[in-house]
C-alpha cells in the first residue's frame, strides 16, 4: 500500500494547509480591516434581498418605526406599502417601515440580520417572523456562512450546545475564503439586484392559475391578535416544540430587542394547514418569550378568512406562502394590531 | 517518495490525520444545502 505521505515535508504541507483553512476565520478576525458590510455585498438575490438589506443597514442612519425581519413567509405576507400608508394615516405623520426578507428558514439568520440592523439604526418595533410549525431544522441557515463572520457578534453563541457551535464554526470556515478575498478587493454588487418590498406573488395554490380576489377584511378586534401573557384564549401553546437551536436564537432575539429598547412582536404567519382553526397554534416554549417589551401576534385562520367563501380559501396561498391575495388580506388585518401596539409603546 | 530508511515521522502523520478527520467532521456538520443550494443558485 502506498504511504499516505511521501515525506515529512509532504505531511507538513498538507497539515499546514488544513490548519490554515480551519483557522482562517480566527486569523481573519484577528487581522480585521474588512467591514461587515462586505459580507452582505454581492450575494445573489435568489438567496434573499441582501443588497437591499445591506443598503438599509449600512447606508441609512435614520430611525425606523417598524422593522420586519424574517424568511420568505414574512416577505410574502407583509405589504410594506399598506402598513406604511395605514400607520401614517392613523398616527398623523410619515411612518418609516422597513422589511428585511431572507430566503429559506432560519431564526439564526434572521437574528444576525436584525442584530446588525439594530446596532446601526434605532428601531421602535421589531416584527420578527416566528419559526413556522413545518420547520424543524436544527442546522444553521444555508446562507449563514456568507453573512456571519467569526467574532462579529459577541455572545450570540452563549448557551448554544456544542454540536450547534461546531456547525456554526463549520459555517465560518466555509465562508472564510470569501471573507479573505475582501482583504484584496471589495465584493461587486449583484447587478441583477432589484428587490422592492410589497410585491405579492401572482401564483395560484400549488401551480394553479392565480385568481385575483377582492380583499374585504372583516371588522375584527385587533387586540385579540396580540398576547402579552398566556391569557389570550385565541393562542394555544400546544404545537410540537421548537428544537434547541431555534429556541436559542429566538431567545437571543428577545435579549437583543430588550438591550436596544425595541418592542418585539413575534409574528405567526398563516398556513394553509390551519384552515378553519379558531386559535393560533404556537410551539410550547414560545410562551417563555412573553414578558416586558415582547408580545406574540397572530390571526386565527377562522377569523382571517371569515369573509372568504370556503371554496376560495386556497386562492390566498401559493403554497406554505401567502400569494398577493393573502398578502393584502393579512396585512390589512394585522396593521390595526400594529397601530394598537405602537400607540401602547408611545 | 521516502528515502530508504527515512520513514515519515509517525507523530507527524497522526497529527495530519487528526486534522483531516477534523475537516471531515466540520464538512459533515454543514447543512447539505449550504453547499448544494449555493451551487445551484449562486455559483462560486
Amino acid at each position: 500500500m502506498n504511504p499516505a505521505f511521501f515525506s515529512n515535508r509532504h505531511a507538513v504541507s498538507v497539515g499546514l494547509l488544513l490548519l490554515g483553512l480551519l483557522g482562517l476565520p480566527v486569523v481573519l478576525h484577528c487581522v480585521g480591516g474588512v467591514s461587515l458590510e462586505q459580507s452582505y455585498r454581492g450575494i445573489s438575490e435568489r438567496a434573499g434581498a441582501y443588497d437591499y438589506i445591506r443598503r438599509e443597514i449600512f447606508e441609512h442612519r435614520e430611525p425606523v418605526d417598524v422593522l420586519f425581519c424574517g424568511s420568505s413567509l414574512l416577505r410574502n405576507g407583509i405589504d410594506v406599502a399598506i402598513v406604511k400608508r395605514e400607520m401614517s394615516r392613523a398616527l398623523g405623520r410619515d411612518v418609516s417601515v422597513v422589511l428585511l426578507p431572507q430566503s429559506w428558514q432560519g431564526p439564526d439568520s434572521n437574528y444576525y440580520v436584525a442584530r446588525d440592523f439594530l446596532e446601526n439604526r434605532p428601531v421602535k418595533i421589531l416584527v420578527f417572523g416566528a419559526p413556522a410549525l413545518i420547520h424543524h431544522s436544527s442546522q444553521p441557515h444555508v446562507q449563514l456562512f456568507r453573512v456571519v463572520r467569526y467574532g462579529d457578534h459577541p455572545g450570540a453563541l452563549d448557551g448554544l450546545g456544542f454540536r450547534s457551535r461546531l456547525a456554526t464554526y463549520a459555517e465560518f470556515v466555509l465562508g472564510a475564503p470569501r471573507q479573505a478575498l475582501n482583504l484584496l478587493r471589495t465584493n461587486p454588487e449583484d447587478p441583477g439586484a432589484s428587490f422592492k418590498p410589497a410585491t405579492g406573488s401572482l401564483l395560484g395554490y400549488m401551480g394553479a392559475p392565480f385568481v385575483p380576489r377582492p380583499v374585504d377584511p372583516p371588522a375584527l378586534d385587533a387586540r385579540s391578535f396580540l398576547a402579552s401573557d398566556r391569557s389570550n384564549p385565541a393562542f394555544r401553546f400546544d404545537a410540537p416544540d421548537l428544537n434547541d437551536y431555534q429556541f436559542h436564537y429566538m431567545e437571543k432575539t428577545v435579549e437583543l430587542a430588550r438591550r436596544h429598547g425595541t418592542f418585539l412582536v413575534v409574528l405567526h404567519m398563516p398556513s394553509p394547514s390551519e384552515r378553519g382553526l379558531g386559535t393560533v397554534p404556537w410551539q410550547r416554549r414560545s410562551a417563555q418569550w412573553l414578558g416586558p417589551g415582547v408580545v406574540l401576534a397572530g390571526i386565527p385562520s377562522a377569523s382571517m378568512f371569515r369573509s372568504v367563501p370556503p371554496d376560495q380559501y386556497l386562492d390566498y396561498f401559493q403554497d406554505e406562502h401567502l400569494n398577493a391575495n393573502g398578502m393584502a388580506l393579512f396585512t390589512r388585518e394585522f396593521t390595526p394590531a400594529l397601530i394598537e401596539l405602537y400607540e401602547r409603546t408611545r | 517518495m521516502n528515502e530508504p530508511g527515512k520513514p515519515v515521522n509517525p507523530i507527524l502523520t497522526a497529527c495530519v490525520v487528526t486534522l483531516c478527520v477534523a475537516t471531515l467532521v466540520l464538512i459533515f456538520m454543514l447543512p447539505f444545502d449550504s453547499l448544494v443550494v449555493d451551487l445551484i443558485y449562486q455559483g462560486f
